[in-house]
């Protein structure tokens, strides 16, 4: 059983859902309220890492943060290390995989909540940032949920962009996917059977809590 | 202290639907005008325009010496700063809050004690004291519809929009909740403009009235004058009810009332100097102010012979003018007050009625519809 990489991927899922829920929800706002024509293809772009291959995907975000990029010239400036191979560019490369598992139930429960609401809101005088605090959010609590849940675990079990992006290092890239896989090369295949037997384990009591938790959770795309 | 709303906008709906909407009106202050019309006339419109919802795609708005809405100029006034309350047919509480959640709403940024206040007497002033805890999803539609009229004055808005706020109620609740919201904008001195398309709700919360057709205004002025003169032939058939007098109860036992629950009892009304007796449901009191309600069509006419004098509910008149209106003619009676009957042509030339001709209108006792002013 590898408990570090199990830290490791820990660690990364709960980083991932926490950077989500700060960009997700502005996304997820412009998205669920903006009238802009060509709002499309923002969604069709956050929506892009579903279907990519996350080889594509990782190999994309692997160049834009390398040294030739002016994104890793200037972390490199600025810390004195580079980006790729490192756990905060397993930490982007994550984010950005995951945008969608967590704007998609996000804005789906942002339009969800009753337009009537947000009317009789403002005009009681209250401003349109302190509408969203005090009435959109609180009423999109379960949307909130499952977008931090799905985040949490699509992270835990990513595995081709880990792989492109931070590569294979013990304690700082390897993460719980990227144990198995290695154990199943090397044949040891207790390692593996314990390992994804914790996943599998953790994975569905997650899923499960949340389901328990409310209903009708996985709304994914916002239904029109 | 006066308001006044001048509007004019147009507004483009999906499908290329477009209407014009025009109101240029003064309110006194603590006074109610009723927006009057069929649905689908543009009154909802009307009032999202005023509250800031909706945006015309041209005209202007303004209330007062404020600007509202110029789209030529491209300017537009947040509906958070046009202190505006607006109610409507659903009561739209926040289902996250408590019923006092709900009233503190708009009153969050004031002080606690302030604020808990005013939350108190606005729930006294709706008789909802008791349900201060009570979530929002666990109250009646009576019960949320008086929520959301106290958190809509709780900010004291400058002008109250109230579109159909009780036609989802009961009856019952209905009749409380008019005399609760007509005695508060009293007592508040704020301007209110209420949309109804139920005749009666006009006549027991109106001020002043505006007959609105197609997204235009028709007619504004006092209720019983517009009711009295309609401009013309589309209002005319919009407000269905040629005559409201202004009318004293004078008795309420004339006939034993009825002890079941809700039966109708038969009064007698003071209507200047005349006496007529009526049947109401509204369980009207001695001494109340009432509108009485008589349809053109429930006016007879009759040539004023020597004995036609004393029989009950005639009314002793001269003829005013008679105006046709296709095949029925619109004749105005003076009796002291006007009256007004539609007969057929037919009729009239066989009476050989004209302006000058003396006649008695009788109006059967059940043909007179009571409503009390809330």
């Amino acid at each position: 059983m590898d408990w570090v990489a199990l830290g490791l991927s820990v660690r990364l899922a709960a980083a991932t859902m926490a950077l989500l829920v700060a960009i997700g929800i502005p996304i997820a706002y412009w998205i669920a309220f903006s009238r802009w024509r060509w709002k499309f293809l923002v969604e069709a772009i956050v929506a892009l890492p579903i279907v990519l291959p996350p080889t594509v995907l990782g190999f994309y975000i692997l160049v834009a943060i390398g040294p030739a990029s002016p994104v890793g010239r200037a972390y490199a400036a600025a810390f004195g290390r580079g980006l790729p191979f490192s756990f905060e560019g397993l930490l982007i490369a994550s984010v950005l995989y995951s945008l969608p598992f967590a704007v998609q139930p996000f804005s789906a429960g942002f339009a969800a909540v009753d337009r009537r609401l947000i009317e009789a809101s403002w005009c009681l005088g209250v401003s349109r940032g302190a509408t969203f605090l005090r009435v959109v959010l609180p009423l999109s609590v379960p949307a909130l949920i499952t977008g931090m849940v799905l985040s949490f675990a699509h992270t835990l079990g990513e595995f081709g962009v880990v792989l492109m992006v931070g590569g294979n290092l013990p304690g700082i890239t390897r993460t719980v996917s990227i144990s198995i896989y290695d154990a199943v090369q090397a044949l040891d295949y207790t390692a593996a059977w314990h390992t994804s037997l914790l996943l599998l384990g953790v994975s569905f009591a997650i899923l499960a809590v949340t389901y328990a938790l409310q209903r009708s959770v996985w709304a994914v795309w916002p239904i029109r | 202290m006066a308001d006044q709303i001048s509007l004019d906008t147009t507004h483009r709906f999906d499908g290329g639907v477009e209407i014009r909407a025009v109101l240029d009106t003064r309110l006194e202050a603590g006074s109610m005008l009723v927006l009057f019309g069929p649905s689908g006339a543009g009154k909802t419109t009307i009032l999202r325009t005023l509250a800031g919802i909706d945006r015309p795609a041209s005209g202007t708005v303004a209330f007062n010496n404020d600007t509202w809405v110029d789209v030529s100029a491209g300017r537009f006034v947040q509906p958070q700063t046009r202190r505006v309350g607006y109610v409507t047919q659903e009561p739209a509480l926040f289902p996250h809050l408590t019923a006092a959640g709900n009233i503190e709403f708009g009153i969050a940024t004031e002080p606690a004690v302030a604020r808990r206040r005013r939350c108190d007497d606005l729930m006294r002033a709706f008789g909802i004291s008791h349900l201060a805890a009570r979530h929002a999803r666990a109250l009646s539609g009576g019960e949320a519809q008086r929520v959301a009229l106290a958190r809509t004055l709780a900010p004291s808005p400058k002008l109250l929009l109230l579109d159909e706020p009780f036609a989802a109620l009961d009856a019952a609740s209905r009749r409380a909740l008019r005399t609760d919201v007509r005695a508060h904008v009293r007592a508040s001195g704020a301007s209110a403009i209420l949309v109804t398309h139920d005749r009666l709700e006009a006549m027991a919360m109106g001020d002043d009235i505006a007959v609105i057709a197609g997204g235009r205004i028709r007619q504004v002025g006092p209720l019983a004058d517009v009711f009295r003169r309609p401009a013309d032939q589309t209002v005319a058939r919009s407000l269905g009810i040629e005559t409201v007098l202004p009318a004293l109860v004078h008795r309420d036992d004339v006939a034993e009332r009825d002890t079941a629950e809700g039966g109708a009892s038969l009064i007698q009304l003071r209507i200047g100097a005349a006496t007529l007796l009526a049947v109401s449901d509204a369980g009207a009191a001695r001494g109340d102010e009432v509108f009485a309600c008589i349809r053109g069509e429930d006016v007879i006419v009759e040539r004023r012979g020597p004995s036609s004098g004393s029989a009950r509910n005639h009314l002793a008149g001269v003829i005013v003018s008679i105006e046709p209106e296709g095949a029925i003619d619109r004749v105005t009676i003076d009796c002291g007050f006007e009256i007004v009957a539609l007969i057929t042509r037919q009729s009239r030339e066989e009476l050989a009625l004209a302006p000058g001709s003396p006649v008695a209108a009788a109006i059967k006792a059940t043909a007179i519809h009571v409503v009390p002013k809330a």
